[in-house]
């Protein structure tokens, strides 16, 4: 069997744990490798870094942006105020699921992935920032959530 | 006989050479098909597919109710599109729909 590497072990745990939510039916959750075709709205999970903390420990600090995108355009029945209301309730829960429990979410986000033998094990996670702008060439609204975590692997 | 109405005959009997039709708002409309362009690149979240589609539409079949307008979402060939950008011809006899693919 293979070995996962530290990234994928994080965004997929990460995106099967956002998936699993109640409030993300009708929402596309994929890795930073994306998807085929996207749809939106859409949550897309990406480790953008990782640094081994203390040197030597194997434990591993890892910057993981959490994007959620939500569809500017409306349905023709629809307004855009109803597109912002609806993007703003996504992003409203994914900030919800990243600050009440962090416990809860390390606990969710530990375990192993499809085809892989190592174990990702989270320690801790923080939210360490937020930002929100408009993707025009996407025709989206972008709202990211910046968390660190405190990462291990087993096996 | 006015430019209009010539025009909508020509729009006619090209209609019914070249059929072709779109959906907006749960109705299919008459249109003639412009071009058609399919493209699939790699972009920022994955594989992404970029389609252009350009359609003549006659004005008169929606007749006093209201018109598909910009950013609305259309159905052709079994695909999602936006209307961009609405041309419109004098009298108006009928529009160009340029769209892009909707998300």
């Amino acid at each position: 069997m293979a070995f996962a590497h530290l990234p994928n072990l994080i965004e997929t745990r990460m995106a099967a744990a956002i998936d699993a939510e109640t409030w993300t039916s009708g929402v596309t959750v994929a890795a930073s490798t994306g998807a085929e075709i996207i749809a939106f709205p859409a949550i897309i999970v990406a480790v953008e870094k990782g640094t081994e903390d203390p040197e030597h420990s194997g434990n591993f600090r890892c910057d993981l942006t959490i994007t959620v995108l939500g569809k500017v355009d409306p349905d023709n029945d629809s307004t855009f105020a109803s597109a912002v209301s609806a993007h703003e309730a996504i992003a409203g829960d994914v900030a919800s699921w990243i600050m009440t429990d962090t416990d809860a979410v390390a606990s969710a986000l530990s375990g192993t992935i499809t085809g892989y033998t190592n174990e990702l094990v989270i320690q801790s996670l923080r939210l360490d920032a937020f930002t929100r702008d408009i993707n025009p060439s996407e025709g989206a609204f972008e709202d990211e959530f910046s968390v660190e975590l405190y990462a291990h692997m087993d096996g | 006989m006015s430019i209009a109405t010539e025009i909508a005959d020509g729009l006619d009997e090209l209609e019914t050479d070249f059929p072709a039709a779109f959906v907006w708002n749960s109705t299919s409309y008459t249109c003639l098909a412009g071009s058609e362009s399919r493209s699939v690149n790699a972009g920022e979240f994955g594989l992404e597919q970029n389609d252009d589609l350009v359609l003549i539409v006659q004005l008169s079949q929606f007749g006093v109710g209201s018109k598909p307008t910009e950013r609305n979402k259309i159905t052709f060939n079994s695909r999602s599109y936006r209307i961009e950008e609405i041309e419109k011809a004098p009298q108006d006899s009928f529009v160009i729909y340029h769209c892009t693919r909707s998300r």
